[in-house]
């Protein structure tokens, strides 16, 4: 007979709690399993096969047999193919400009929006409408908005006495200004949304405390409302950037990457090499570097958080 | 509870993805439907899958895009043919684009025959291996390519001295324009014999109004670059390479002559639909180009003989008395007859085909026995030569018997004398590099951004420079 001791008591507790754990454990990696095997099967594998198809020459209709290794010549090729270079630089470019100022106006909205405003719900709805619209009806639209000859944009501005208004979507210099300009509108409703949330957290009790202070209203905003509102503007900022080096719609539709290689941006070349030119192992070398440009903005938000977590 | 929830759908999971990978032999012969893509749909006489059966028909399956009701009738004469040996299923792709059709190539799908849009694609798949060359079945026609389907098309058709495509159909550039503008304006009828130059004082006659309300002498279809149609007509097929395709020919004369004039119509005489406009307004669309004409924003439209096609009340109203005329593209002042160029669309049998013969029966069958039941529908001209004169009589009338098109103008300048010069290129060496870079630097040319002469040089040194990479390759 087994002596009933305290340590037993505790060995036999420990078995029930470990034998509930497991159960509870399964049950976790049942459920999560229906999204991994989704991720493995149409993410994972196929970031690997592109990784071993951007070291090869293919043509995909060939089948697996028509792989081809040809080493890093696709990556050699990157450095000096010039319509990869411009499309590179256009879509930093499109990133650098758009992030920022999508933010800053997202900001300044939101905070409105935040206060005493009439309509408050019709402006959000407002604002966030172009984000769930279809991006081909806008970019449709807006290639209407922008005809350098008599759209709405241009009559406006002869109207206000500018004889020579912008070329807009026709012009090497401002194709791309144009789509920035779009990406912008279509974002500020989502970047608002984030931000508000980010705001409605931010206590009441600070902005009165700082008017108690004497505080005004610009010192407020710099010194509690920015402040408070750093992690979602971090996150704000790297999300926005992610989404930015994708861009490939308003590309496609409204301007194709023209006039010449002014608005070609690297997801659109990478669609042109891999589908209308058949070129699937560059087109693969091409998508491996936007991964990485991608990957590094995921780890510095990963890294971000966890500091801030611990 | 839960644990056995998660477990079921894990299993459901398993099966679903199982069951999706699972060998397309026990998709086929499930039912009459697809399983190659979502964007794609059969018709056919019967609904048991593909492949010869020991009891009945060969079933031949035939992939294109045109529309399902278009084809019954071809489906129904071939079956009726070949009733007992062959059965044809038609696959309808979702477009014409070079992705749907190397998806149904690379799925493994049963192909007897195949259409592809491009003289481009055509020479790729044959780079790869993937069709069939159709010389023996020619030779035991007892005929030749060329005598076929003429001298221009067998020098474009011919790779390496193979066939690999049959052309269904000849998509021959002409100029439909609006008769009552004409006679609104005071304006004769174009000549079918007219010059360029007869062309470009027409276009500033019917030119009239400014901003929105203007209205232009001509729009072409700048996605067909007719920017090129002189050096065409002046140089002839494979213009842009030279004459053993080792470098290009961009500084040919009749380059810059073919540039530059459509540089002053399109932007000194602004009497040609701006680039802007065109792209904005989408014209580049078949249907809305032909609405263009017919509701009075142009006067002129240079299209392909197709382009008739769209004058069908389905795409938009024509309005009461419209009548468009059709007249030749202008040729150059020293040629003697007219001449214009055209392109192809062609057909294929793969080369793992299981039927050889009944593929070629059914190629045949459709772009050389009964071209009218395929490219007739589509008021195409078929790609062979005509021998019978009535025969190519009737087949115009079939194109050109279309609400508010004049027939007999239509006829009269169809069956007249003209050379033709065919567009299709399936020289590979830095075909596509040069196209993309052909494509940039005339939208800036039209834009207004770069110079005739700035464009040539910079095609000619970075077309030899894709060249010689090319070939050294």
């Amino acid at each position: 007979m087994i002596p009933i001791t305290t340590a037993t008591i505790s060995r036999t507790k420990k078995k029930k709690i470990s034998r509930v754990e497991l159960k509870e454990n399964i049950a976790g990696w049942a459920f999560l399993s229906l999204n991994f095997i989704g991720y493995v099967i149409f993410k994972l594998i196929p970031i690997i096969i592109a990784l071993i198809i951007s070291f090869c020459k293919w043509n995909f209709i060939t089948g697996w047999s028509g792989l081809k290794f040809i080493g890093l010549d696709n990556y050699k090729k990157l450095f000096t193919d010039e319509v990869f270079l411009i499309s590179l630089r256009n879509t930093l470019i499109y990133a650098i400009v758009l992030v920022p100022i999508a933010i800053f106006l997202s900001l300044i909205l939101g905070y409105i929006l935040n206060r005493s405003v009439y309509c408050k719900s019709i402006l959000r709805l407002a604002f966030y409408l172009p984000n769930i619209s279809s991006m081909v009806a806008i970019s449709v639209v807006w290639m209407v908005l922008f005809l350098p000859t008599y759209g709405p944009i241009n009559s406006m501005l002869r109207a206000i006495g500018i004889a020579n208004p912008p070329k807009w979507l026709n012009g090497s210099s401002t194709s791309l200004l144009t789509i920035i300009m779009l990406g912008i509108w279509q974002v500020l409703g989502y970047n608002i949304i984030i931000i508000l949330a980010g705001l409605q957290g931010i206590p009441e009790a600070l902005y009165e405390a700082a008017e108690i202070d004497g505080a005004n209203v610009v010192q407020k905003f710099f010194r509690i409302t920015i402040p408070s509102l750093s992690s979602t503007l971090f996150f704000l900022t790297v999300i926005s950037f992610i989404r930015s080096f994708q861009v490939f719609t308003p590309v496609k539709i409204m301007t194709e990457g023209g006039p010449g290689y002014s608005s070609s941006v690297l997801v659109y070349y990478i669609y042109t090499t891999a589908f209308t030119n058949n070129n699937i192992g560059y087109a693969s070398s091409m998508s491996w570097v936007l991964f990485l440009l991608v990957f590094i903005f995921t780890a510095a938000r990963i890294l971000v958080t966890r500091r801030s977590n611990s | 509870m839960k644990k056995v929830v998660a477990l079921l759908c894990v299993v459901l999971l398993l099966v679903a993805i199982l069951t999706g990978c699972g060998s397309k032999s026990a998709g086929t012969t499930q039912s009459g439907s697809s399983t190659s893509s979502s964007s794609s749909s059969q018709s056919s006489g019967s609904s048991s899958g593909g492949g010869k059966t020991a009891t009945g028909p060969t079933k031949l399956y035939f992939y294109a895009w045109t529309h399902e009701d278009n084809m019954k009738e071809l489906v129904a004469e071939f079956n009726k043919e070949f009733e007992g040996q062959y059965e044809v299923v038609y696959v309808k792709m979702a477009d014409a684009q070079t992705l749907t059709i190397n998806t149904a190539l690379a799925s493994g799908e049963q192909i007897d025959v195949m259409t592809q849009a491009s003289a481009f694609d055509l020479r790729q798949r044959v780079d790869d291996g993937i069709y069939l060359p159709l010389n023996e079945f020619i030779e035991k026609m007892g005929t030749t390519y060329e005598e076929l389907f003429g001298p221009s098309l067998e020098r474009t058709q011919n790779i390496n001295g193979n066939y690999y495509s049959i052309p269904y159909c000849k998509n021959i550039h002409m100029v439909y324009f609006n008769k009552r503008m004409f006679d609104e304006a005071g304006v004769e009828y174009p000549d079918p014999d007219w010059t360029w130059e007869d062309f470009r004082a027409i276009a500033k006659q019917l030119t009239s109004g400014t901003g929105a309300d203007k209205i232009y002498g001509a729009m072409a279809d700048y996605v067909a670059e007719y920017w090129r149609s002189i050096a065409f007509q002046k140089i002839g097929e494979f213009y842009y390479y030279n004459d053993d395709f080792t470098a290009t020919r961009f500084d040919d004369p009749a380059m810059k002559e073919s540039l530059q004039f459509w540089y002053d119509i399109v932007m000194n005489d602004q009497t040609v639909v701006p680039y802007s406009e065109y792209k904005a307004l989408q014209y580049d669309n078949d249907v809305n180009g032909m609405i263009g004409l017919y509701q009075g924003k142009y006067a002129m439209l240079f299209v392909p003989v197709y382009g008739c096609l769209y004058l069908n009340p389905s795409y938009g109203e024509i309005p009461e008395g419209t009548d468009i005329g059709m007249t030749n593209v202008p040729r150059p002042a020293d040629s003697s007859k007219p001449i214009t160029s055209f392109y192809t669309s062609t057909m294929s049998i793969p080369a793992n085909v299981k039927d050889k013969e009944g593929a070629w029966t059914l190629l045949k069958f459709i772009t050389i026995d009964r071209p009218e039941l395929f490219s007739g529908a589509k008021a195409m001209h078929p790609a062979f030569e005509f021998t019978d004169k009535d025969a190519e009589l009737e087949f115009n009338k079939i194109i050109f018997n279309k609400p508010g098109l004049d027939m007999d103008m239509c006829l009269n300048v169809m069956l007249s004398d003209r050379d033709l010069v065919c567009e299709d290129n399936t020289i590979v060496q830095g075909q596509a590099e040069i196209n993309d870079l052909i494509k940039a630097n005339i939208t800036k040319v039209f834009n207004g951004e770069m110079s005739v002469d700035e464009c040539l040089a910079d095609l000619k040194a970075k077309g030899d420079e894709y060249i010689a990479k090319a070939l050294g390759k």
